[in-house]
């Protein structure tokens, strides 16, 4: 039973109690009851619809698994056409379960196994024509054109499921997309107009699900467009997603469904944290292959162009608030094009990563005890800490001074946070009086 | 009917056909080759595993997966470590006792033999070996060795015949019997598998005759 219901729930409980002290009359307690009754039907409707379309797919599921290891089992029996016949009946089937989805206006669970089925179906005639005809192929090759014909599926019906499992399957093709990443980008590509399809949407329902899946995405992004300068390709990365979800907070979504902003500013911070000390962070691949060389630097100034359209629309939003931290995390980003163009970008990027580090901080700080925001203050100290100890554990200082190191900043945390809690304290006395 | 959900229905379609259209290729081009294919055989060592969608097959291991050269082949993509399992290409060649065996390689299949079929493979490694018996006492020479696996590593069985594929494949290696697969190559560099033999008899032929 969910929050909401339960509150509703409460609620009918209490009516009684309240039309008996008084606290509302006869109409406005059966207009209540009304309400509550209504609410806690919807949630029990909606919650049943999921079950319903969860169990339904694993029964589906279960169904298409016992056939085939049905026909599995008796393979031989069969002749070369009666197996391709086989073969294209999951096929068979999408198609006719697509067409009464489509001309008949069918609801979610028809949509998600229509799409489904068409998709499976299409890569299950493409492996079982390799065994029929005992041609082998690669995983890399096989995974390529059975996501690239996916996608039309997807975006025909719209499916979250297929949706899903696009995004891990993408995993399965790596290996190869590392040679070879313009396949790779082609697939990525096709799953982000997806996502920002769903994202620009004013009221899709899965667009907190599609948040959580660009993490995924981002993982697979950073393999394959990655290959070369990695720590300047992550940086990045990383600030795009950090800033993506300081758009996406600001304009209202909750933080339950906005896991970009946490990720984001997690990643950015430890990648500033490593850039800070790491040798070889910054410098080229020399053994990165032409092809991935021109695919990670294509990448990298579509990166920057994204980062910048987001700053943008983040300092129109922000301009008073957290403006500041994203000049100096746009100040990387713009750092990176010298790093990615210099001739020795490690002294530069070591440098660079533990003043970036220091002046992010430092303005968190600031920005936490002006908006009394306990995160981004504890943020802020986190990243300085963080700077601290890092930068101990890479020096040639002694082990007691090191020591002193730790305890201060064990004691920069716990000050920090008891002289905040303090002060946000004081101002909302001061406002209640 | 909305008018959106027709044109789902016309790209829908589409979709389709395009789904339709590898596999539909794919049996004309096995079925009606404008070139016959050329029949090779190479010679294994094979074991049968599982595959939990397409079910059991033997995996065949070719017995020599390498080419050897007095001179370095003059392509910086075989050089590469990083080109570890790109694609290239090896031109394929009977010799006397009618095996087959690779005579070339190369990232391009125009700059192998036109004369010889050839087939697409997946490169490994490049190996330099020190000759210490050519001419010239210290200045030893070097031989290449390009590494790649042949695409036919599978040879797809029914399920009960499998487990005794798999004895009847170990017992063979014991004795010191020979296995062959024979393989079809076609024009365009592609392949597909005719029929594993055991001491020069049909695997399904030997395993059929056991049961009755």
């Amino acid at each position: 039973m969910n929050r909401r219901q339960k509150q509703f729930e409460w609620l009918l409980g209490e009516l009684p109690g309240f039309r008996a002290a008084g606290v509302i009359d006869e109409s406005a307690e059966d207009a209540l009851r009304r309400h509550c009754q209504d609410e806690c039907g919807k949630t029990a409707a909606s919650r049943r619809g999921y079950y319903t379309l969860a169990i339904s797919l694993l029964g589906l599921v279960l169904v298409a698994g016992g056939v085939v290891l049905f026909f599995n089992y008796n393979w031989d029996m069969l002749g070369k056409t009666a197996r391709i016949a086989v073969s294209s009946v999951p096929l068979a089937i999408g198609a006719v379960l697509g067409m009464v989805t489509l001309s008949t206006g069918r609801g979610v669970l028809w949509r998600e196994a229509s799409a489904l089925f068409s998709a499976t179906g299409t890569a299950l005639l493409i492996a079982m024509l390799s065994q029929i005809y005992q041609t082998g192929g690669s995983l890399y090759d096989f995974m390529t054109l059975t996501l690239l014909l996916a996608l039309p599926f997807l975006y025909i019906f719209n499916s979250i499921l297929l949706a899903t499992i696009y995004v891990f399957a993408m995993f399965v093709m790596t290996g190869g997309a590392i040679t070879s990443p313009a396949a790779g980008t082609l697939v990525l590509a096709g799953w982000a107009i997806f996502a920002a399809w769903h994202l620009g949407a004013k009221a899709s329902p899965y667009a907190a699900w599609v948040r959580y899946l660009t993490l995924p995405a981002a993982v697979f992004a950073a393999i394959i467009l990655c290959e070369w300068r990695t720590g300047v390709q992550l940086m990045t990365l990383a600030a795009i997603m950090a800033a993506a979800g300081a758009v996406a907070a600001a304009h209202g979504v909750p933080a339950k469904q906005n896991p970009w902003l946490p990720v984001g500013a997690f990643a950015l911070g430890v990648l500033l944290l490593v850039g800070g000390c790491r040798n070889g962070f910054f410098s080229a691949d020399d053994h990165a292959s032409r092809q991935a060389i021109i695919w990670s630097q294509s990448a990298f100034w579509v990166a920057q162009l994204v980062y910048w359209l987001l700053a943008a629309e983040l300092v129109r939003i922000e301009r008073r608030n957290l403006a500041p931290v994203w000049y100096v995390i746009g100040l990387m980003v713009l750092c990176n094009y010298y790093l990615v163009l210099g001739d020795d970008p490690e002294t530069v990027g070591r440098i660079g990563s533990n003043v970036i580090a220091a002046v992010a901080g430092l303005l968190l700080v600031i920005n936490g005890v002006r908006r009394n925001s306990s995160s981004v203050f504890n943020a802020g100290l986190a990243l300085l800490a963080g700077l601290v100890v890092c930068r101990f554990f890479d020096s040639d200082l002694g082990v007691l001074w090191r020591s002193a190191g730790f305890v201060a900043s064990g004691l920069l945390l716990l000050a920090g946070n008891l002289v905040f809690i303090r002060r946000r304290n004081h101002c909302s006395e001061v406002k209640n009086v | 009917m909305f008018k959106i959900d027709r044109m789902r229905i016309v790209f829908f379609c589409a979709a389709l056909v395009l789904a339709l259209f590898y596999p539909v290729c794919k049996i004309v081009s096995f079925e009606y080759p404008s070139v016959p294919p050329v029949v090779m055989e190479f010679k294994v060592q094979g074991m049968a595993p599982h595959d939990p969608l397409r079910g059991r097959y033997v995996y065949l291991n070719i017995d020599q997966s390498y080419i050897e050269l007095d001179k370095r082949i003059d392509d910086e993509k075989l050089h590469s470590w990083r080109y570890r399992n790109g694609v290239c290409y090896v031109a394929l060649e009977t010799d006397e006792d009618g095996l087959a065996g690779a005579v070339a390689i190369a990232t391009d299949p125009a700059r192998l033999p036109v004369d010889k079929p050839f087939m697409r493979v997946e490169y490994l490694w490049e190996e330099r070996i020190m000759d210490h018996d050519a001419k010239g006492g210290d200045d030893a020479q070097f031989r290449y060795r390009y590494h790649f696996r042949y695409p036919f590593n599978r040879f797809y069985i029914n399920e009960p015949l499998a487990p005794r594929a798999d004895r009847l494949l170990a017992e063979t290696a014991r004795k010191g019997g020979e296995v062959h697969v024979s393989v079809n190559v076609y024009a365009h560099g592609g392949f597909s598998v005719n029929e594993l033999y055991v001491d020069d008899r049909p695997i399904r032929e030997i395993l059929t005759q056991v049961d009755k």
